[in-house]
């Protein structure tokens, strides 16, 4: 019949309800059900009645547990849960570090996950933010992403394009550019790269909060500025700063500065992260170049726009790529289309090296962590159920006397679910505080500020106890159902359950364990041998014992003129110091790069599309690197600028230049910037780390660069590093004086390596870990059938080695099924990670042995003190008890 | 006169209270909600009725009786319910506090 109440909310109501209140209220609502479908219709009735059960749906029409359940027995429960834990003290303990850890390890997870997707979002409009990048094609074949834009594109767009609302252009510093920012009032000054140019519009897009003054005031003025939090102390000591000057000079400018907005400090979770923000409009005034072309010509400016309600971003991007393809016109092979990022996006999917921040994460990572965290949490969770199994067994006597004295089967369960609740509740609490403890270590591995701030927010306090309770109640289960369903007599006949079937799930589970387990030792193992094995290769020149000390900036604005002169001076007095060998100036050091990337070709030859790496330096570069040509005479003091170049092994055979003597003396163009003459071939070098492979460099002489390398040959370092610094402060006094090593600086590339193996460190400790609890609980579960056994073999003469030898034996050859199983996912494994590096280890036989190995010792202490505590065993205490 | 704790009364069961009062022998879960709603314009669930009606009897000021069917129940039955004596008093106790009060308002008189 169609007008009957349906039929699924009827029986739920029949499900839930309290028998005796059921009647009533079924009765109650079908009459209501009648009255509203003579009012309104079948279908506004049976909705309404969907809402009305769902209405009753509360506790106090719930049905009565058909078990007596008066808080006594509850408290009884509890009682008895709390004196099965402090009487199997090594057991309780071992259960709940298991879980404990892997909570621990969930949480922090967790927490990680949710501080990684937050970024960008605390922006009011974040979801409608979007940055423009544009895809470069050669011949119909993607070549590159660039993030950046041209200054013309931000206007262009916002007049023409109706759906977008507010633009905002972001022209950081360039690599390196740096400039000195000082307060004159007390001649504080420092080295900044952390400054963004931005248009007024940045605080109606981006929202900030103000210390002091507001989104309106701030940047109006061409030569205001705006500091952080951070910065306003750095420079003033406090943050009431309003209408104090800064002076900034380098780079293209020079000029003075009125504070017009101090701003909080920003959190960690944006990719956006500066120190000073300055009026876009200065740097367009006072830069020449980038209105050429109608400033369509320089690609510094990074643009975002948010969009109007209900706007279409498929639509916008074609409109951007119209207004674009008018303005951009590369030539007919190239072409270039324009994209959008969503700016809660950026963090994940903007891993290029020009972008405003070095976004390395992506989803892929995120969900490998999540996924990691949820297997640790269910071997936590195995393990528990079967040490709680093992452990249950051992109060075999306790449930048949339950059970003869009458108690109901779903009364047993009660109160092992009881157990299982406690025992979690405890080791929830106790992962909270380790969480606490390894947040710090975390943090450190991770490089973030995490705070475990979830735990302040209520809905995960009830998710966190929610799982927790359903967790207890799941892996509760198994052991209880086990407990609760056997016979009485069959425990007094002493063999109360069969314990053949679910033991060899319980052998799978230990060696997939193991099996992870030596993965994870190997991978671990191969990261940190291939991270010695990439510091420890020779560079081709060396880095050992020399200074890097950041050129002038200040005195450049001063006088070109002064400044040869001045780096000359410089030069001298340091090379006339006992302790220094040598000193050079060049355009960018070891590890940092080139100044530029570009094509080299014969006069005669056509361009290839092989780049090169040019770095400008001066004469005594190769003296000072240590470097050997094996041709020609390299640079000489007198040589003009960008008249010669050296270039190396991989060069000369790029650019088809013959042999190495052949190739002195010879005519090579770099394209888009000069004619230079090949002064000396040096050997093929790392110039970067050895992520790289193999590239053609070119060092071209040039009179006065950025970066002076010292190189130091002295006893006393203290006493060279001093004279370094007196004398950059009495040749460059308005220059701020920074050093350091390069083997250093060069070492922080293989930062993320490093990380990666902390990383791997940590999971294999938690495997391991896991591992060794999952093999504890077993070998401990089949001994404790074995007990009359071991007694009657020692009373017939056995030694406790006899015995050992005969418990563990198993057990090895599981380890050995684990190792073979461990053998191809480490192949595989290493073989992908080794892919990635262009100079790597050639793996060995070491790299399964040596994890087999540290496995093995595990799991011959693990066993060998469960099986000796058995062997050891008087046989008259475990015989007596027939 | 000094009242147990936990035997005070809401005004919602105060108001399901005088609705039981009114509808005499007649009073259950749909009667009591269709009243309220033609009385006070308030349109209550069925289930808040109920959850009044239980607490109503465990506090003593109704007492329930089972009663007849009707076609449009499909064959179950009514629970119906009845003011007991601490009902009446609790109903009496309350107006007369209300109304000593209101009349000490000052500018108000009673009409």
């Amino acid at each position: 019949m169609k007008n009957r109440p349906p039929h699924w909310p009827d029986r739920f109501l029949e499900w839930f309800c309290d028998p005796e209140l059921f009647e009533y209220i079924q009765g109650d609502i079908y009459e209501i059900f009648e009255e509203r479908l003579q009012r309104k219709g079948s279908r506004y009735a049976k909705l309404a009645f969907c809402w009305d059960v769902f209405r009753f749906f509360r506790p106090s029409n719930f049905r009565k547990p058909t078990y007596n359940s008066n808080p006594n027995m509850t408290r009884h429960n509890f009682k008895i849960a709390g004196r099965a834990l402090l009487k199997h003290k090594t057991y309780s303990f071992i259960n709940m570090l298991g879980l404990s850890i892997g909570m621990a390890i969930c949480l922090l997870l967790f927490q990680y996950i949710q501080f990684e997707l937050s970024f960008d979002k605390f922006h009011q409009e974040a979801n409608n933010i979007y940055r423009v990048k544009f895809d470069d094609y050669q011949n119909d074949v993607f070549f590159s992403s660039q993030v950046t834009s041209p200054l013309g594109l931000g206007p262009a767009i916002d007049e023409a394009i109706p759906e977008i609302k507010e633009v905002v252009r972001i022209r950081p510093m360039l690599n390196d550019e740096g400039v000195v920012i000082s307060n004159m009032e007390n001649a504080q000054s420092f080295l900044e790269f952390g400054l963004y140019y931005v248009d007024y519009s940045f605080f109606q897009l981006f929202d900030y909060q103000f210390i002091e003054g507001s989104s309106q005031s701030a940047l109006k003025d061409l030569h205001s500025i705006v500091l952080t939090k951070e910065s306003a102390i750095k420079y003033f000591g406090n943050t009431d700063v309003l209408g104090r000057t800064l002076s900034i000079k380098g780079g293209q400018l020079t000029a003075e500065f009125t504070v017009s907005g101090v701003l909080e400090s920003l959190p960690p979770n944006t990719h956006l992260q500066f120190d000073f923000l300055l009026p876009a409009e200065f740097i367009i005034k006072h830069y020449g170049p980038y209105k050429r072309g109608n400033g369509w010509d320089w690609f510094n400016f990074y643009t975002y726009f948010s969009l109007t309600e209900g706007a279409e971003p498929a639509s916008v991007i074609d409109k951007i790529d119209r207004i674009a393809a008018n303005h951009l016109k590369p030539d007919d092979t190239w072409e270039i289309k324009s994209e959008i990022q969503a700016l809660t996006a950026i963090h994940f999917t903007s891993d290029f090296s020009e972008d405003l921040a070095e976004n390395t994460s992506n989803y892929q990572n995120i969900w490998f962590y999540g996924l990691i965290g949820l297997i640790i949490m269910l071997v936590a969770w195995l393990n528990f159920i079967n040490l709680s199994t093992a452990q249950s067994i051992k109060r075999e006597k306790e449930m048949g006397i339950r059970k003869c004295l009458g108690v109901q089967r779903k009364q047993l369960i009660a109160q092992l679910l009881t157990e299982s609740l406690l025992i979690n509740l405890l080791a929830g609490f106790i992962a909270i505080a380790l969480a606490f403890m390894l947040l710090p270590i975390v943090n450190q591995i991770l490089e973030v500020e995490l705070a475990l701030d979830v735990l302040l927010q209520p809905w995960f306090v009830f998710l966190f106890l929610g799982v927790l309770v359903i967790s207890s109640m799941v892996a509760g289960m198994y052991p209880a159902f086990v407990m609760s369903s056997m016979k009485p007599i069959s425990i007094a006949r002493g063999n109360p359950i069969s314990v053949s079937k679910g033991f060899d799930l319980r052998k799978v589970l230990v060696t997939l364990q193991f099996a992870i387990s030596i993965s994870l030792i190997a991978v671990t193992y191969v990261v940190y041998q291939q991270i010695n094995f990439m510091k420890s290769q020779n560079l081709g020149y060396d880095i050992e014992q020399i200074l890097i000390v950041p050129g002038p900036r200040v005195v450049i604005e001063e006088g070109r003129d002064l400044l040869p002169g001045k780096y000359k001076a410089f030069k001298s007095d340091l090379v006339n110091h006992h302790s220094i060998k040598s000193v050079t100036g060049t355009s960018n050091i070891p590890g940092k790069g080139a100044i530029f990337s570009a094509v080299m070709r014969k006069p005669q030859a056509e361009p290839g599309n092989t780049f090169a790496d040019v770095v400008f330096v001066d004469a005594y570069f190769q003296d000072a690197y240590g470097m050997d040509l094996i041709a020609g005479d390299g640079f000489r003091e007198e040589d003009r600028e960008y008249s010669g170049v050296i270039i190396n092994e991989q060069a000369v055979k790029t650019y088809q230049l013959g042999s190495a003597n052949e190739a002195i003396g010879q005519q090579i163009i770099i394209e888009e910037f000069d004619t230079l003459m090949v002064k000396g071939v040096i050997k093929n070098l790392h110039w970067n780390s050895l992520h790289q492979s193999l590239r053609p460099n070119a060092f071209v002489i040039a009179q006065w660069n950025g970066y002076f390398s010292v190189r130091i040959q002295s006893a006393d370092l203290r006493e060279s590093l001093e004279h370094i610094e007196s004398t950059f402060r009495t040749v460059f006094p308005n220059d701020p004086y920074e050093s350091y090593f390069l083997d250093q600086a060069f070492e922080k590339q293989y930062n993320a390596d490093v990380k990666f193996g902390k990383l791997f460190f940590v999971f294999t400790m938690i495997a391991i870990v896991m591992a060794t609890i999952g093999l504890f609980v077993m070998v401990s579960f089949s001994v404790s059938f074995k007990i009359k056994e071991i007694g009657i073999r020692k009373v017939l003469g056995a030694s406790v080695r006899n015995i050992m030898i005969l418990l563990s034996r198993e057990y090895f050859i599981l380890l050995l099924v684990a190792g073979l199983i461990a053998i191809p996912v480490v192949w595989f494994g290493i073989r992908s990670f080794l892919d990635n590096y262009p100079y790597r280890i050639t793996p060995g036989w070491d790299l399964i042995l040596i994890p087999g190995l540290i496995a093995s010792m595990i799991a011959l202490v693990t066993v060998g003190y469960r099986t000796y505590l058995s062997a050891n065993a008087n046989p008259v205490d475990t015989l007596r008890k027939e | 006169m000094g009242r147990a704790k936990g035997v005070n009364i809401g005004e919602f069961e105060e108001l399901v209270l005088l609705i039981i009062g009114i509808l005499d022998d007649q009073a259950y879960g749909v009667s009591i909600r269709n009243a309220i709603l033609q009385e006070t314009k308030r349109n209550v669930n069925i289930s808040a009725v109920h959850e009044v009606l239980k607490r109503l009897e465990r506090k003593g000021f109704v007492e329930s009786k089972i009663g007849g069917t009707t076609e449009a129940r499909g064959g179950r039955r009514k629970k119906l319910f009845f003011m007991t004596t601490e009902g009446k008093q609790v109903l009496e106790h309350t107006t007369a506090l209300r109304n000593s009060l209101y009349v000490r308002i000052p500018g108000f008189s009673l009409p």
